[in-house]
């Protein structure tokens, strides 16, 4: 279950690459933010951990809207105040299904997700594009010596870049 | 499905991720219209930007740094908000010219397993905010095969399906990609598999590598949609061809010359007979070309750990019982917007050997429009007589029924297809 919720993040986030990306960047931190708490409350249920409560201002108000229904009267009220991001994620609705209470045997949305793929993933120079048969050791794989200088002078940050597009990065924003 | 007269109290309307398909039921072709709103990025001078709802992007001057507001998310409509302003867009005297709706029944198709707040929420949008009398939905994978069917009504010589009405189909849209087995035109809900794979993620894809490894892209998303759209291709040998990209100079290279906003507004493709002039911005396009297709049949390439196309196929096969693999294989249906890659059809159909089992026979059909073929099942659906006994006995929520029972009888009713 864990993991699966993984991926949803992941794929998200490919989603969002495709707005704005200032615009974007702002929300990033809060959206990941409702994301991480809404998770905890899939995952908790129970209880709610009072660390929530000890959480910024911005995210309680973002978290708000997501108990109330559809009609909440503040639904319009909040809107002109933060126009964005007022309706909820593919994600955060798929929370709210509880699709876990369900059998497995009933096909839900989770469970139609096609299965990884029997075959090794195939490795492409990150530089190039070419096939690759070499890593360096900050992670990077390259197709030749050729292209090693080149590897060896990314800065973190465009390492991190690199890496993401095929989402191994190793260290969490 | 012999009737095929215009009607419009129908409105037929596939609310894809990528454009809405929109007509009257029996018509044969829809409008298309982007179902996406976009904002211009506010001038230097404050200006706030203009924002272009749906089919009013054609108009747009400046494609570059265009703000998507998108009411779709992996085909499920996730912003009603967003979603009603397009409707409005789309119902207005510019597009269907539709005002008493009160008089009106709207067909939409769905996506599988879509959840029920959505549901309800898009009851609420049918039978509140618009006031339809009536609301039908149906399989969106449903309809495409039926939009096959019903084309071999329009052209006799093409291969005739087989007897027993079934077929996989496989739904590549802008979002996502879904498999869908049909037997006997009963959809077989517990073999569908999805993959989170659309048009979507491979414009983003190439978006990222051409920003990496070329020019800054990130803000282009227009522009690299039309680039995909025209330079990328499936490669029938991936491997032999990535040895060919390899080489400085080779045929699979192409030259995109970019938008100078003054003679052109997309760029076009470089012919080779053509000198470059000093002005000209190049975009070189080389193993771009066929990687970035490439992700729909190994999605590993961009980290996804779901299998690819042809292999999720037969996991959706074989799951179905065995004695209707045969026929399945025998027919499997491309629709969708990736389907327009060439040699994706070639492609899956030589994949697929490599993992299908001698005994059974492989047939992939393609219909002359992947886009709107499913757009056209729906509207033949609802304008023949059979569709229509149907749509009314089990498919239909009538306004006075959403006012007795709430949105509930919506989730009951169409989560039957």
């Amino acid at each position: 279950m864990g993991k699966k919720d993984e991926d949803y993040d992941e794929d998200s986030e490919d989603d969002d690459l495709e707005e704005d990306q200032s615009e974007e960047e702002q929300y990033d931190e809060s959206d990941s933010d409702t994301k991480k708490s809404t998770k905890r409350k899939a995952g908790t249920k129970k209880k709610l951990p009072p660390k929530k409560r000890a959480n910024t201002g911005k995210v309680a108000k973002n978290t708000e809207p997501i108990s109330f229904s559809f009609k909440n009267p503040e639904y319009l009220k909040k809107k002109s105040k933060n126009k964005k991001r007022m309706h909820k994620n593919l994600k955060q609705i798929i929370t709210q299904e509880n699709y876990q209470d369900l059998p497995p045997t009933v096909p839900t949305y989770i469970n139609i997700e096609a299965p990884p793929s029997m075959y090794p993933p195939k490795k492409y120079c990150d530089i190039t594009g070419l096939h690759s048969k070499y890593t360096a050791p900050n992670g990077i794989r390259y197709h030749s010596s050729v292209v090693y200088p080149i590897v060896t002078s990314l800065n973190e940050y465009r390492v991190q870049d690199y890496l993401g597009l095929r989402k191994s990065t190793t260290n969490i924003k | 499905m012999q009737q095929r007269n215009v009607d419009h109290h129908i409105i037929v309307m596939d609310n894809g991720g990528g454009s809405c398909k929109v007509g009257f039921a029996g018509e044969r072709n829809p409008k298309i219209i982007p179902n996406v709103i976009a904002k211009a990025k506010s001038t230097g001078a404050g200006v706030k930007g203009k924002a272009y709802i749906g089919d009013e992007l054609e108009n747009c001057e400046n494609y570059s740094s265009l703000v998507y507001k998108r009411p779709i998310e992996k085909g499920y409509v996730v912003d009603c908000e967003t979603q009603i302003a397009l409707w409005n867009r789309i119902f207005s005297a510019d597009v269907l010219n539709v005002t008493d709706f009160a008089d009106r029944h709207i067909f939409l198709t769905h996506q599988p397993f879509t959840p029920n707040i959505i549901k309800s929420d898009l009851a609420q949008v049918v039978f509140e905010h618009f006031g339809f009398k009536e609301y039908t939905s149906l399989s969106g994978s449903y309809c495409a095969f039926n939009g096959f069917l019903s084309e071999h009504q329009y052209n006799p010589t093409a291969n005739p399906i087989n007897a027993s009405y079934s077929a996989v189909v496989v739904d590549s849209g802008f979002s996502f990609t879904n498999i869908t087995p049909i037997v006997n035109h009963g959809v077989q809900k517990e073999s569908i598999r999805r993959i989170d794979i659309g048009g979507k993620a491979l414009t983003n894809y190439l978006k990222e590598i051409v920003s990496l490894r070329y020019y800054d892209m990130m803000d282009e998303t227009y522009l690299m949609n039309v680039i995909k759209e025209r330079l990328c291709f499936v490669s029938l040998d991936f491997m032999k061809d990535m040895n060919i990209v390899k080489n400085v100079e080779n045929e699979i290279q192409r030259h995109y010359i970019l938008p100078d906003y003054r003679n052109t507004r997309t760029g076009f493709v470089k012919q080779d007979d053509v000198p470059l002039t000093a002005e000209d911005q190049v975009l070189s396009m080389n193993n771009e070309r066929i990687t970035v297709p490439e992700v729909l049949f190994t999605p590993s390439d961009i980290g996804s750990d779901q299998a690819g196309i042809p292999e999720a196929i037969v996991q959706s096969v074989s799951s179905t019982q065995e004695i209707f693999q045969n026929v399945l294989y025998d027919c499997i249906l491309l629709v969708g917007g990736n389907t327009c890659f060439p040699n994706y059809k070639k492609r899956i159909e030589k994949d697929m050997r490599k993992y299908v089992n001698v005994d059974h026979n492989i047939t992939v059909h393609q219909p002359s429009d992947p886009v709107v073929c499913c757009w056209r099942g729906a509207s033949s659906f609802a304008g023949s007589e059979t569709g229509l006994a149907r749509m009314s006995s089990t498919l239909t929520v009538t306004k006075k029924e959403y006012e007795e029972h709430g949105s509930n009888i919506c989730i009951q009713k169409f989560s039957q297809s």
